[in-house]
């Protein structure tokens, strides 16, 4: 049923975000005095229609944290464009932006960290709704404790304090927090990754049924791909700065074509899929950042790697409708 | 209850705050929270009404009565003038706490928002207040004071604002170091995202996280302007030799310990140390307000 | 004879008035040999289990009762000297977030080197080659340079084999790994598990695994001990654990870590019970949907379902 809905959607409405060639570096300190930078950002584009859940799969390194601050104009992009619901708004002075702010939420991944200790779940969802001048105290209140009993909490929880509440009852009202102004589309920065496996399950489903109910459209930064499994209508992988597969969830899950996609499945599926299979996929080394290097990033790691990988950077092709991979040998690798 | 029933009366219930004492019970115990205040109201109560209380002459000197050791008449004794030690220790309540406390919350509350707005905004703001806070705490603090008393004339709220002068730096330097960390924790961000402007950031999400080290330092603080209050009137400025000082009693009777002469030295060391003890432990009940248990 | 064997084990943690329970009658026994887990969620008790068996407990923690016998030893009857020496070359320890275990101050190289000659004596120069010698062995690149850098300088998988590099100076007959693959990639993850199980291979060591992760569970070890709010649930060989879990917690838990294409993903509503209360009656009675009115009364008792599978529970099945 929601295939449909897409469908219908995606052709006729403006997505809610598009980020077109967004590149971010940050300086470096080294121990010979050279002034270098590392790249978090190496001309990322993603689009995220209205309604859609979009998966950001990546480990550390791979710059998904950061493009999240950057669409929140929390840190300001080098270059690049970020587009909200057909607006521009990556050159916007905060000033300007500040009405904007309400469109685009945030939801952390430290959710104890998330809430200010001297106030309460109550205070902070009020303030959260500051930006929405047009509903007055009463109407913010009401919002407020619909909002708590939408996200599974009570309405005695307007009243508790952070350090009351146990993780999974902070992520549900971190939730409520993000929802409070009305937004357009949400940010989740790892929600689930601090929380124990026997909660996860909560937020998630929680996530899918606010989905149904609303037109939101999320984007869900995760670097576990059993938990992305259940959220995401499509996928994008990111491999130090760069998108390196991106697809449907059917696609990516079923048929991963990045040797960086099938390493991260065989990894997290440890236990699951056979010992032949992961000897295949399994990535040497670590993540190692490189300057002035033109070639594939995961060359030294990568067990399908050739001489060719070096000499020129891998382009981004759509080996299918949809289905768009960073990899020059991309159709040798098959199952 | 339910709150589609009556939905004004649950939203004030469940939005009205249980009150600063009411948490202070809660997180400390009634014993010790009625304690520390009823002791502190005592001490207050005797200071302001020590003009009104049936006590001796604390400013009648008596120079052949002098020197007299503790009995049922003089309770803590004579100093070396002759006058009762036991009503200047009562009416130096006035002084010192009049003195130190209002030069040292002062100084707390200008000191605190602007290391915190300093350390929160950074560039030229911070520079520029971190220097100035520098160069004032260069100063050689006596003699500051004594040019700026000598200046301005020697009054009581002079030597109150000179006080307060030498804490706004110790408290800027303090909170600002807590602000530093503080601009990048989550919550913080999650302020901005909620488009809570710049001074909502600073006053109700960093400042109010950035205390614990400011209560440890009050009491600490008070100590250190009571010695200074009494250098001050050790030199003639400030409060002058007859007014009673716990501080300017100390330094006098000092010189009588090697004869013998305990008390008047002793006396008012023993309510200084009460005091800074009390106040101390006013400061941990504020503090548990503020510090939250994870 | 297990290897270490830990009975009716009880440790509180005292902070101002309030006291946490963080162990309530712990019972556990690991073969020589094995590579047993430790599965739990936070708070179950599972590191301060280990910090016990190492004495490693800080000092607002204390041990009320039970007993750890490491090796025919009475540990917690040991004086910090027979601990020294015990520690280190029997037993050895790797803590989650490596980076955080090593001393910044020195370099890697000096540490292992040290660790070496605290145990068998013996010049810089044949300790320093000890160093080099155990970093290649757990896989890092150059390691005579590697040696000389500092703990800052290693990313978190390198520093992880740091420290199993240290445990391989002396030759242990238990390893401890706390959570060793917290905070590391997935991919990182994966080689340091196969490192663990290379080393612990090599020294025909036993293997004591606290992990909150199943999927590593079920990749490197042949038993587990699932433990709850303070007290073991349920024992058993992992195969026995995972295809038929007798005990109602480790079912619901095994239920999460299983991921089908179904649309709703499994979950425990509820929380963790407060520590700091005296509970009644079983711990996850609150939550399990198999509860009966005897769960809030009395404390179950630990049934024997089969070879070597034990369930604390009323009932023999979830």
């Amino acid at each position: 049923m929601r295939e449909s809905k897409n469908r219908d959607s995606s052709d006729h409405e403006t997505p809610a975000l598009v980020v077109q060639d967004a590149v971010k570096t940050f300086p470096l300190r080294r121990r010979r005095l050279r002034r270098a930078r590392m790249t978090a950002l190496d001309k990322v584009s993603l689009t995220v229609k209205r309604g859609e859940t979009v998966g950001l799969v990546g480990e550390s390194g791979s710059g998904k944290s950061t493009l999240a601050h950057c669409v929140l104009k929390l840190i300001n992009l080098d270059q690049g464009k970020i587009v909200l619901q057909g607006r521009e708004i990556q050159s916007l002075a905060e000033r300007d932006f500040r009405s904007q702010r309400r469109r685009l939420q945030l939801v952390f991944q430290n959710p104890v960290a998330s809430f200010n200790p001297m106030m309460t779940i109550g205070q902070t969802l009020f303030d959260a709704m500051r930006s929405a001048q047009e509903w007055d105290s009463t109407a913010k209140r009401k919002r407020l404790l619909a909002l708590l009993e939408q996200v599974q909490l009570g309405e005695r929880f307007a009243t508790r304090y952070p350090y009351e509440m146990s993780g999974g009852q902070l992520q549900r009202a971190a939730l409520a927090r993000a929802l409070a102004p009305g937004p357009e589309l949400v940010f989740l920065d790892e929600p689930t990754a601090a929380l124990d496996m026997s909660i996860k399950g909560q937020i998630i489903n929680l996530l899918r049924d606010l989905q149904q109910q609303s037109h939101l459209s999320f984007i869900f930064v995760s670097h576990d791909l059993r938990v992305v499994q259940h959220v995401a209508d499509r996928v994008y992988v990111m491999y130090l700065g760069q998108i390196v597969e991106s697809g449907t969830r059917q696609q990516i899950f079923e048929t991963p074509r990045h040797p960086y996609t099938r390493a991260l499945l065989a990894a997290t599926l440890v236990g699951q899929t056979s010992p032949e299979k992961e000897a295949d996929q399994a990535l040497r080394g670590e993540v190692v950042q490189q300057e002035n290097y033109l070639g594939c990033k995961l060359y030294d790691r990568c067990a399908y790697a050739e001489k060719h990988c070096t000499v020129e950077p891998q382009i981004l092709r759509e080996i299918e409708p949809e289905h768009w991979v960073r990899c020059r040998r991309a159709e040798e690798i098959i199952e | 209850m339910v709150a589609n029933q009556l939905p004004e009366f649950s939203a004030a219930r469940l939005f009205a705050r249980r009150s600063l004492y009411g948490r202070m019970v809660e997180a400390n115990g009634a014993w010790r929270v009625h304690l520390n205040l009823a002791l502190l109201l005592v001490i207050l109560v005797l200071g302001v009404l020590a003009p009104l209380l049936p006590l001796q002459d604390p400013v009648k000197p008596d120079p052949l009565g002098s020197l007299r050791p503790p009995s049922s008449e003089h309770l803590f004794g004579t100093d070396t003038h002759g006058m009762d030690v036991f009503a200047r220790v009562i009416h130096a309540i006035r002084a010192d706490f009049a003195l130190a406390l209002s030069s040292v919350v002062i100084g707390a509350l200008i000191g605190a928002p602007l290391g915190a707005l300093s350390g929160y905004l950074g560039g030229w703001f911070d520079n520029f207040t971190t220097r100035v806070t520098e160069v004032f705490q260069g100063f050689p603090q006596i003699l500051f004071a004594m040019a700026i008393l000598a200046a301005a004339g020697n009054t009581l709220l002079n030597v109150v604002l000179v006080v307060a002068f030498y804490n706004i730096p110790v408290y800027s330097k303090m909170v600002r170091s807590v602000v530093v960390p503080l601009r990048e924790v989550e919550y913080v961000q999650a302020a901005k995202v909620a488009s809570v402007p710049t001074l909502g950031i600073v006053f109700r999400y960093i400042l109010p996280n950035a205390l614990v080290p400011v209560f440890s330092q009050l009491p600490l603080s008070c100590a250190y302007a009571v010695q200074m209050i009494a250098g001050l009137s050790f030199l003639g400025l400030g409060v002058t030799i007859p007014t009673p000082e716990w501080g300017s009693m100390i330094q006098l009777g000092a010189n009588q310990m090697i004869f013998g002469h305990w008390w008047p030295s002793v006396f008012p060391g023993l309510a200084l140390f009460l005091s800074v003890w009390l106040l101390s432990n006013v400061s941990d009940l504020l503090k548990s307000l503020v510090v939250r248990r994870s | 004879m297990a290897l270490l064997e830990i009975s009716k084990l009880e440790v509180t943690f005292a902070s101002g008035r309030e006291r946490l329970n963080a162990l309530r009658g712990v019972n556990m026994a690991v073969e020589a040999g094995s590579r047993t887990a430790i599965l739990g969620e936070s708070g179950c008790g599972k590191t301060v289990t280990a910090l016990s068996i190492a004495r490693l407990l800080p000092s607002t923690a204390s041990v009320l009762g039970g007993k750890i016998v490491f090796d025919g030893r009475d540990m917690l009857a040991l004086s910090e000297e027979e601990l020294s020496g015990i520690r280190g070359s029997q037993l050895c320890m790797i803590f989650q977030h490596a980076a955080l275990a090593l001393n910044p101050l020195y370099s890697i190289g000096r540490q292992i080197a040290d660790v070496f000659q605290h145990h068998f004596g013996g010049g810089q120069k044949a300790a320093w080659h000890k160093a080099i010698e155990v970093l290649a062995a757990t896989g890092i690149p150059n390691p005579e340079e590697r040696a000389r850098d500092y703990p800052h300088q290693y990313s978190g998988g390198m520093a992880q084999r740091a420290l199993i590099a240290m445990a391989l100076v002396a030759k242990p007959k238990l390893l401890i790994a706390d959570e060793p693959t917290s905070g590391l990639d997935v991919t990182t993850e994966h080689q340091v598990l196969e490192l663990i199980q290379r080393v612990v291979g090599d020294l025909r060591a036993t293997l004591l695994l606290i992990t909150h992760d199943m999927a590593v569970v079920s990749a490197v070890c042949d038993r587990v001990v699932v433990m709850y709010a303070g007290v073991v649930m349920e024992t058993g060989t992992v195969a026995q654990i995972l295809e038929a879990p007798a005990n109602p917690y480790s079912y619901e838990l095994i239920k999460c870590f299983r991921h089908s294409k179904r649309k709703q993903m499994p979950f425990i509503p509820g929380r963790v019970p407060d520590l700091r209360e005296p509970g009644q009656g079983c711990c996850f009675a609150p939550r399990c949907p198999r509860a009966e009115a005897i769960c809030s009364r009395e404390d179950p008792p630990t049934l024997e379902i089969g070879t070597g599978h034990f369930s604390r529970c009323h009932f023999g099945e979830p």
